[in-house]
């Protein structure tokens, strides 16, 4: 079992505010992982970490299994990284991008870079300045893959584009991760996009890595309980794994990760008139849980062998 | 047969497209034998994940729904008789019991759900089971 | 990777060069007598003597610190503000061939079009009985000594513009300072000249360097 990305406690602070908070987190060789969080948890500053953009003030970072403070550039030629808002020199055509890309990367497939340009119809002497965003981001997309990276890094790679682009950056993902032995590490704000297409999620809140575990068990764990009361409903209910609890009318919203015994029997303690325990989609997960009030935030993470443990990372 | 998958579900993507298999082998829409798209295939067609699409086709074969013909692909599998007609009904009691507390909530009467249940085996097309007593 | 890398930085600079380019030829036209070509005073003896008590240093000079100043910070700063370093930096290179590929290239442009005005004023004054003085080369010293300080002000410029600095004052410091040291310099004798140049390009090459590594990008 082979890691293509792993951090140790990887931190930065901004002055005072910990924009990254002792982050530790792998990802598999050949999975895909979407990183999760709102705007300001430090998504943006971790991947930037990791691709020498952004100097961590405390931990370490292996990629390809090379510790990144001295990637080699034959281990930089293997990772791909394609930045928020997919920059590049706006003056240069399709083709003059697709050359000086070319230049630094022993491997180049031109085939496949052509492929992509064609299936979108754009012609290789365009000027970058002049696409639509959603061209854009293939055109970046496509001088990523070219050179058949093993390690793909994407930070926001949809941010902006509408929904029918969107698919069709989807799609060029999806073709991607079929061809065997791609990781990829990408951040989003579009949840159905992560449901779809990656097998893992982290969650960051507030610089921490709340959650990291498969997909489906995110969602899964995540529940809202819709408490009726005769009478007044409590205060400020003590349940263990309690992530917000909001008034709503004469009864109370819970929103809770896992539903063990304890839980259930501390519920039941508060003794609802009934007792309403409702599922939630990705989407919704995602907002209940980081939507609560962030100090009383149980974080879950989970090992990559399945195993379940609630781990508290970085600071409270 | 169309796929469909629902991202923003609550159920997860791959037990949408096992339910959707599932229930188009009852129908008869999708008869043994038949083979379903490759992996690859479904999951450019989805925009799913490949790894999604291979789950629900390892779930369905791990039932028995499906199996895998080595280099050939992934095919509707011959309905199989694997359990005791005693166990077959007991399975066939829980699922009903479900189904009768839940009409029961929603306000039906027996006589009501006697017809309601025959409209709708009508309506399901029922394909050929196995019959085994 | 190098060819592409030089080929962008002269592409990028391509306007400020033909700015600099145009610039000088404006400023240096009188003194090529543009307003006399075609009439038989274009080949006269002119009153002044060429390069020793004439102004083309003063307009030389007018013409190149700006050049250099302006091409240091469009290399520099430039691409954070389009944020492209996010599309360069990570390819397989070290960072330092990056930013050294930059600075020859700067650095090139502006000896190039330093020596190009030379040259040209040179080759003007050297047609045979337009000048009071024989041309010597040596009468162009004080130009390239110009162009030596020209050098300092760039790098001083491409440290102002990677620098990371919060406050607009602090982050034109250095091509400031560049400024007032090329000044002083200019007015030095020879070896002096180069000298103190070169140790205050080695200082704001220390920095640049420093600060391409370390910054946040």
């Amino acid at each position: 079992m082979s890691y293509a990305i792993q951090t140790e406690r990887l931190t930065k602070h901004y002055g005072d505010r910990r924009v990254v908070d002792s982050l530790s987190l792998q990802v598999l060789t050949g999975s895909v992982y979407g990183l999760l969080g709102r705007n300001g948890a430090g998504k943006s500053t971790l991947i930037k970490m990791l691709m020498g953009m952004v100097r961590p003030d405390a931990g370490q970072a292996e990629l390809l299994g090379q510790n990144i403070d001295n990637l080699s550039n034959c281990t930089r030629a293997r990772i791909a990284y394609l930045a928020e808002g997919h920059p590049l020199y706006g003056w240069m055509s399709i083709d003059d991008a697709a050359r000086f890309t070319r230049s630094f990367y022993p491997r180049w497939n031109d085939k496949l870079f052509s492929q992509i340009i064609e299936h979108f119809e754009l012609s290789r002497c365009q000027k970058y300045r002049r696409l639509s965003r959603g061209q854009q981001a293939q055109v970046s997309l496509a001088l990523a893959v070219a050179p058949e990276p093993e390690l793909l890094i994407l930070d926001d790679p949809t941010l902006g584009l509408d929904t029918v682009v969107r698919r069709d950056f989807l799609e060029s993902l999806i073709q991607i991760i079929q061809r065997q032995g791609h990781t990829i590490l990408f951040s989003s704000h579009i949840l159905s996009d992560v449901e779809r297409v990656a097998e893992r999620v982290g969650v960051m809140v507030n610089g921490v890595l709340r959650v990291d575990c498969p997909t489906d068990t995110f969602r899964e764990q995540v529940r809202k309980l819709v408490l009726e009361f005769s009478g007044h409903p409590p205060e400020s209910p003590k349940i263990p794994g309690l992530v917000s609890c909001r008034q709503a009318g004469a009864g109370l919203e819970l929103v809770l990760v896992g539903y063990d015994d304890a839980q259930r029997e501390a519920v039941e303690a508060l003794d609802p008139r009934s007792i309403a325990v409702l599922d939630l989609n990705l989407e919704d997960a995602f907002i209940e849980y980081t939507r609560g009030p962030r100090r009383s935030l149980p974080s879950f993470a989970m090992e990559n062998d399945d195993a379940q443990s609630t781990r508290d990372q970085g600071a409270a | 047969m169309e796929f469909q998958c629902d991202p923003t579900s609550r159920v997860p993507i791959y037990r949408q497209l096992m339910d959707q298999i599932r229930q188009a082998v009852a129908r008869g829409r999708l008869r043994p034998g038949v083979r379903l798209p490759s992996v690859r295939t479904l999951s450019r067609e989805l925009v799913v994940n490949p790894n999604t699409i291979a789950r629900t086709y390892t779930e369905l074969e791990r039932e028995g729904v499906l199996h895998t013909r080595q280099g050939l692909g992934v095919f509707v599998a011959a309905p199989q008789a694997d359990l005791s007609a005693a166990a077959r009904r007991e399975r066939l009691a829980t699922a009903l019991d479900r189904f009768l507390t839940e009409a029961f909530h929603l306000g039906f009467s027996a006589d009501e759900l006697q017809s309601a249940i025959t409209k709708r085996i009508r309506a399901f097309q029922f394909a050929d089971s196995v019959s085994n007593t | 990777m190098l060819k592409a890398l030089v080929i962008k930085e002269l592409r990028e600079s391509a306007g400020v060069v033909a700015l600099a380019l145009i610039a000088m030829i404006v400023v240096c036209a009188e003194l090529h007598g543009i307003d006399e070509i075609g009439t038989p005073r274009f080949l006269e003896i002119r009153d002044r003597f060429p390069f020793v008590s004439d102004d083309f240093f003063s307009r030389f000079a007018l013409v190149i610190f700006p050049l250099a100043a302006v091409l240091g910070i469009k290399q520099s700063a430039w691409e954070l503000g389009q944020n492209s370093y996010q599309f360069l930096l990570h390819r397989p290179v070290q960072r330092s061939f990056v930013f050294n590929t930059k600075i020859i290239v700067g650095c090139g442009l502006v000896f190039v079009i330093g020596g190009l005005a030379i040259v040209a004023y040179a080759l003007r004054v050297a047609i045979p009985g337009s000048s009071p003085t024989p041309f010597l080369w040596s009468m162009t010293a004080d130009e390239w000594q110009i162009v030596l300080c020209a050098l300092v002000v760039y790098l001083g410029a491409f440290l102002s513009g990677i620098r990371p600095a919060h406050w607009f004052g602090t982050r034109l410091a250095p091509v400031m300072t560049a400024g007032g040291a090329a000044f002083v310099f200019s007015f030095l004798s020879g070896w002096l000249a180069f000298i103190a140049s070169a140790l205050v390009a080695a200082l704001y090459l220390a920095g640049i360097f420093y600060y391409a590594n370390d910054r946040d990008y």
